[in-house]
């Protein structure tokens, strides 16, 4: 008896590992498949098609004088620099996807408005085509004008990118990347229209070069639109735009090691008939000390057209009557601005940055600022103080 | 004395294999990637592997510090400069950012069963069932 329960016991051990072994593998199998049964559930969630970003600023900002530079004045603001941008995006199919981007802005109420909404295609050649509404890519950043966390300022260059009164079209675009060994080349066509208050610009078409090679990013752009301005709304309806052809041409540069940043645009922007034709550029530098990088901006515009201005009926006369003015002080305009920030990297997504504008270089014109334009102010300068905390999530 | 001496080798090991990330791939994938490949890998730009694959990338969650280690090497990038790169493209719709994991572990087996698979790791992390396929 002793004998067979001692003979029996290694047996025993032996059929109990077997027996554990295949529950274990059969444990390993079953897990296994809720694993695949998990990714395949994973691969047809709706959630996995969709993706939410954002980007949200708050600052705040004060000028010395009542000249609205950037749209500032002598009291506090908190609402000019502030915004949240929502975005989603939309898988269809793997190369077909839908992108809504709306932006509620402190200045408007935070009244949302739709600034992208587009149709994508990749095709297998990679070429890239958009329809809806797009922003209009003249500039540098024009593709993330207000994702302040993506720029090094705490507002874009007024001279530069505040001529142009409109940021989005509605159309199409088309984009193709060559990729090189060192470099990458975009090349990004653009046809559409836009409304922008009483002014409608139509046949917006455009092309823009972007090569980007390592450290350095050049960038060229032409476009053209024919501009034309509501004759109910504007009193110089009459000899000022219908139909007006008007060209961009821009160039910028921009310079990355991590460390050093140099960012330069140049730009010109002409309108057939009174309207201003206006060449502006600036220049940043900056430079990362860990966290932190101080930057100088110089930016100026001049109108070059200053010869060519007509006479506009303005409804200045007796009792609100249309009279003849000549509109070189609505029209000519010129200055320069002179910035110092800083910019710190609170977190790896969020930063603040500290920024002091100063504004001249007026000569005998108005700037084209509003204020100084209709009298409301008169100052020959001004100053801008900004704190702006930028973020993505 | 003992403790401290294990704990002063053991961060020294850990630094030392901190800085030593290494790219992996499918054994089905490519060979080898080259600097540039990798460096466009893990930027979005490279849209085909050398075997005509569109790649599937897998990268680590922000402020990971292997990935703060890889990219200063592989694509000379900091967190900082990479959350505004990454904003620029997605903000534009241009493109996505890679789909991120929370260990190597799972980096290895996102990449030991997706053919087109490319993530690093650790190089004590590099298993039988993947292959380096660049060194930075």
């Amino acid at each position: 008896m002793d004998l067979k329960v001692w003979q029996a016991l290694p047996l025993c051990v032996l059929s109990g590992a077997v027996m554990a072994d295949e529950a274990l593998d059969q444990r390993v199998s079953q897990l296994e498949q809720e694993v695949q049964v998990l990714r395949a559930q994973n691969q047809e969630n709706a959630w996995a098609r969709i993706d939410f970003n954002g980007f949200y600023s708050v600052g705040i900002n004060q000028s010395n004088n009542n000249l609205g530079y950037a749209g500032s004045s002598d009291d506090y603001d908190f609402n000019n620099l502030t915004l949240v941008g929502l975005q989603g995006d939309f898988a269809l199919a793997d190369n077909t996807s839908i992108t809504v981007q709306l932006v509620a802005r402190g200045k408007d109420d935070f009244s949302p408005e739709v600034e992208w909404a587009y149709l994508k295609h990749t095709f297998d050649n990679y070429i890239t085509v958009r329809a809806g509404k797009l922003r209009l890519p003249l500039y540098m950043y024009s593709d993330y004008l207000e994702v302040g966390y993506a720029q090094p300022w705490a507002r874009p260059p007024e001279e530069v990118y505040g001529f142009v009164p409109f940021n989005s079209f509605v159309g199409v675009d088309s984009s193709y990347d060559f990729e090189f060994d060192d470099s990458t080349l975009s090349v990004q066509g653009f046809w559409g229209q836009s409304e922008e208050g009483s002014a409608n610009y139509d046949d917006i078409l455009g092309m823009n070069l972007t090569w980007m090679i390592d450290n350095f990013t050049l960038r060229m752009v032409y476009g053209i639109s024919k501009v034309t301005v509501s004759q109910t709304n504007q009193p110089d309806y009459q000899v000022l735009s219908d139909k007006n052809k008007s060209d961009f041409f821009g160039g910028g540069f921009s310079y990355d090691n991590g460390s050093l940043l140099v960012v330069s645009e140049v730009t010109r922007a002409t309108v057939e008939g009174a309207y201003p034709d206006v060449d502006s550029g600036y220049l940043t530098l900056g430079y990362r000390f860990g966290k932190v990088m101080p930057y100088g901006t110089v930016a100026g515009m001049k109108t070059q057209d200053d010869d060519e201005r007509i006479d506009v009926m303005l409804p200045l006369g007796p009792s609100g009557s249309l009279v003849p003015v000549d509109s070189s002080f609505i029209y000519n305009g010129k200055r320069t601005s002179y910035s110092l920030g800083l910019r710190y990297e609170l977190l790896s997504n969020l930063s603040v940055k500290f920024d002091a504008t100063f504004v001249n270089g007026f000569g005998d014109t108005k700037g084209l600022l509003a204020n100084k334009v209709s009298g409301t102010a008169t100052e020959d300068s001004t100053a801008i103080y900004s704190i702006v905390f930028d973020s993505v999530f | 004395m003992k403790n401290l001496l294990l704990a002063l080798s053991l961060s020294v090991f850990s630094l030392s294999s901190l800085a030593a990330p290494v790219v992996i791939a499918n054994p089905a994938g490519p060979d080898a990637l080259s600097k540039t490949e990798v460096k466009k890998l893990f930027l979005g730009k490279l849209k085909k592997l050398p075997n005509g694959a569109t790649p599937v990338v897998i990268e680590y969650n922000k402020g990971d510090i292997l990935r703060i280690s890889f990219h200063e090497l592989a694509t000379d990038k900091n967190e900082g400069q990479l959350q505004a790169y990454w904003s620029k493209l997605i903000f534009t719709g241009k493109a996505k950012p890679p789909k991120t994991v929370a260990s190597p572990s799972v980096a290895v087996f996102e990449v030991a069963n997706n053919a087109n698979a490319i993530a690093y790791v650790d190089d004590a992390d590099v298993t039988d069932a993947v292959k380096v396929v660049f060194k930075p």
